[in-house]
């Protein structure tokens, strides 16, 4: 443990240096301003800094990406609390709960939660990390592709929970996203599906161009058609200045610290990173609360939930990439890309060989949580500027920087098509009372639920009692059970208890 | 300071070529923007070890950077589909490998061969099989008499149905020796899966799972090739053994076959040049590459070709073709 502590005194040393201190600062601004713009997502802005990468030193390298992954994971909750458009799939959730309160008039409160709650989750486990990763990156190494199927099946479950919406709705919402996950070309065996051979089919739906386009075309074009139908926000006045609620948290204490064990739990599993664990975060936050009925009326505790879960899972990523050289997210993969460019392979010699470059980037992760109080602060100060623009200006841009991201996706004209009829699709889901989140989560979970369950099929024999014979997967798949099921239980015990007359 | 200067190049790089991409007059000059480099397989892997190292290493001479996006999933073929989708004129390239060279014999692929123009071939390497090194295997007879005792309980993690990998475990299946393919696209989860002990068996390049070789968590029981490789002259090679099976993994890159020729050759050129480097000669060593691995455009293409027919011979001979 002392040891622990040196090492970290020296990584807090070299993280301080002016070359990378600025690094940090950098890659939180890059992050936290790409995270929040829709059709801009943090794992497009970290490839997009990579190859500037080649030419820094590793260490200035990865913090400088951690600073974008960091940021990037926080910066989509900004959009959505004042604008109800995520600027990333992880921060759906928060939005669900943070734009209610934003058109409460708590807009100062929400975004302040955000902030606080993204700094505590990242902030702790980057702790973790530096303290546990070794053992704990082993731990990680026991789940296998049966523990992920489980774990991405809760997610797919919390989704019949998200809002205030019928079960049968989000059902429809969620199987329709499932589907149009299968189209293009399956990942195992290579089978063509939906394609209609359609050479852009082939390569699948986007969840990119279905995230923008439901959320913010739809949005946008929601506002279009149906001016003034709900009270326009409170206009930000002197007022408009997020509040940092320190002493607010404590009420929240225990949503907090739920998110943020979800958070490093299951971002240190392979395959499952931010979006996954706050889904999973906000769910699980709903069965425990005692007001359940509050949430996506604009509930602090799913918000807190939420939010710090998917900073959370920074940590137990990384955990997963720097000991065992194995990358448990898209983004700490494209760093694995970065080590490799620089001929360092991560995994179990870097402790060993490295340990100066290893603590200088947990103590830049430290910094980076903590640094991103003051810098989120300072954006979401910017963004609610943003509001006192007048909509059909905003939209504009809005709309400008979906086309982009949509583009960039591949360079393909076709990608901005199929936002813009995702953008419709949007616009009727809304009128018909049918939630957006399990879509998105549905194009998201599905594909990553059918690639564990058929590779754990491989693996077994097609023995499916393996699902339920390994502990941990039989637990959590009971949990989503119980999750899908006790709703019905309650509403069937309410009504024997209003029918015995008491 | 070095590196900051580097930092400044390199935006003012990136900046030259997005200006070059919103030039009208883009026909002239080639290549006047940015070059989509598809990488066919997951992030951290060795294909896209290559594909980033070469395309940093030639960002340089080509004057426009290369970057790289990853489209991983059936045995590259879903990348293959993107750069199949995307116009001939020399602004998407992909990484071709081995294992996806095998889903055209093995009637999984969608193309045939000469739908490429095939730019460069930058790395040949011989593949092992490995087990975790506190596992209950010593050596490869080992393995194979608990397969043979065992048929289909030992599982080798692979890159995918129908690739090399694949095919060299049901070579092993008609000699006796019966092990399951569980296909883990990820290079990732693949490693995972053999550290963990969900698959007891990796098939792999010594380059790639170099850390753990190092680490010792693994360790090589065979290796596919003619002679022993002098980097482990323990491990036995499968011709000494009597299995007549040499599929050596080679990585390239190919564009989509109408690439006007001079385009090519530019390319080819470039990473040539790029091959040269003493950055890349370190990479090659540290990852074991052969050291005659590259190839030109002409060249490679033959060469691939034969190797189509060389597979298309063994999946025939060993009836793998369902």
């Amino acid at each position: 443990m002392g040891e622990i502590f040196a090492n970290l005194g020296g990584g807090f040393v070299n993280a301080f240096q002016p070359l990378n201190f600025t690094m940090i600062l950098l890659g939180l601004t890059i992050g936290i301003i790409a995270g929040a713009l829709p059709g801009i997502t943090m794992l497009n802005s970290i490839v997009l800094v990579l190859p500037f990468t080649y030419l820094m030193g590793i260490v200035p390298a990865l913090l400088l990406m951690i600073g974008v992954y960091c940021g990037g994971v926080f910066g989509g909750s900004i959009t959505g609390i004042l604008f109800n458009i995520p600027g990333d799939p992880m921060n759906v959730p928060t939005t669900w709960e943070g734009y209610r309160l934003n058109r409460k008039g708590q807009t100062q409160y929400a975004l302040g939660l955000a902030i606080m709650s993204s700094a505590f989750g990242g902030l702790v486990s980057a702790l973790f990390l530096a303290f546990f990763a070794p053992p704990f990156a082993k731990f990680a190494l026991t789940f296998s592709t049966v523990e992920f199927f489980a774990v991405v099946v809760f997610g797919l479950a919390s989704v019949s929970v998200l809002g205030q919406a019928s079960m049968a709705a989000a059902l429809i919402s969620l199987f329709a996203g499932v589907l149009l996950g299968t189209v293009g070309t399956e990942a195992q065996y290579g089978v063509e599906r939906f394609a209609f051979g359609v050479p852009f089919l082939k390569t699948g739906v986007d969840f990119v161009t279905v995230l923008i386009g439901l959320f913010a075309i739809g949005e946008v074009l929601e506002q279009l058609v149906v001016k003034g139908a709900e009270p326009a926000p409170p206009t930000p006045g002197a007022r408009a200045i997020p509040k940092l609620p320190l002493l607010a948290l404590w009420p929240l204490r225990w949503p907090l610290a739920r998110g943020t064990a979800v958070g490093i739990a299951v971002g240190g599993l392979a395959g499952a990173g931010a979006t996954v664990s706050s889904f999973v975060s906000y769910g699980l936050e709903k069965q425990i609360s005692k007001e359940p009925h509050l949430f996506g009326t604009g509930h602090a505790g799913g918000l807190v939930a939420a939010e710090s879960s998917n900073n959370g899972s920074t940590g137990g990523a990384m955990a997963h990439l720097l000991t065992l050289g194995i990358p448990g997210s898209a983004a700490t993969a494209v760093m694995m890309g970065a080590f490799l460019i620089h001929g360092i392979q991560p995994g179990p010699l870097l402790f060993t060989k490295q340990p100066e470059q290893v603590y200088t980037i947990f103590a830049g992760m430290i910094l980076a949580n903590v640094v991103m109080i003051a810098l989120g602060f300072l954006a979401a100060l910017s963004f609610t500027m943003l509001m006192k623009v007048p909509a059909p200006i905003l939209n504009t841009f809005i709309v400008v920087f979906c086309f982009l991201g949509a583009f960039a996706l591949r360079n393909d004209l076709a990608d901005v098509w199929l936002t813009m009829l995702f953008g419709v699709l949007g616009f009727f889901m809304r009128r018909w009372d049918l939630p957006i989140p399990p879509l998105v989560m549905g194009i998201i979970l599905g594909p990553m639920a059918e690639q564990y369950f058929l590779t754990s099929m491989v693996s077994h024999a097609n023995d499916l009692t393996v699902f339920l014979t390994r502990p941990v997967s039989a637990v959590v798949l009971a949990f989503s059970l119980l999750m899908v099921v006790w709703p019905f239980v309650k509403t069937f015990r309410a009504r024997r208890r209003h029918a015995g007359g008491r | 300071m070095i590196e900051r200067h580097g930092v400044v190049v390199g935006f003012v790089l990136v900046l030259l070529g997005a200006l070059g991409a919103l030039s009208v007059a883009a026909q002239e000059k080639y290549p006047s923007r940015p070059i989509d480099f598809i990488c066919t397989w997951g992030t951290g892997g060795g294909a896209d070890a290559m594909a980033r190292q070469i395309g940093s290493l030639a960002q340089p001479i080509l004057g426009v950077a290369l970057p790289v996006s990853n489209v991983p999933g059936a045995s590259g073929n879903t990348g293959m589909a993107q750069l199949l989708a995307s116009k001939p004129d020399g602004y998407t390239i992909a990484v071709y490998i081995q294992d996806t060279l095998m889903t055209i014999p093995m009637g999984l692929a969608r193309y045939k061969v000469d739908d490429f123009e095939w730019v460069t071939r930058t790395q040949v390497a011989d593949s092992f099989l490995f087990v975790k090194s506190d596992g209950p295997f010593k050596t490869i007879q080992e393995l194979f008499k608990h397969a043979q005792a065992n048929p289909g309980k030992l599982r080798v993690a692979a890159t995918g149905f129908g690739t090399v990998d694949d095919v060299t475990v049901r070579f092993l299946e008609k000699k006796g020796y019966k092990m399951t393919t569980v296909p883990y696209p990820k290079p990732g989860e693949r490693y995972a899966a053999a550290l963990g002990g969900h698959a007891e068996v990796l098939y792999e390049q010594a380059g790639d799972v170099l850390q753990y070789l190092k680490a010792g968590q693994l360790k090589p029981l065979i290796i596919f090739a003619e002679t022993r490789h002098p980097a482990f002259p323990d491990v036995p090679a499968s011709k000494e053994l009597g299995l007549d099976i040499t599929l050596p993994q080679f990585r390239g890159i190919v564009a989509k076959k109408g690439t006007p020729a001079d385009r090519v050759r530019a390319m080819a050129d470039a990473f040539k040049k790029a091959m040269d480097t003493p950055q890349w000669k370190k990479f090659a060593e540290e990852w074991y590459f052969a050291p005659d691995s590259h190839m030109g455009p002409a060249e490679f293409s033959r060469w691939a070709a034969g190797e189509v027919d060389t597979l298309d011979r063994l999946v025939k001979e060993f009836g793998l073709r369902k």
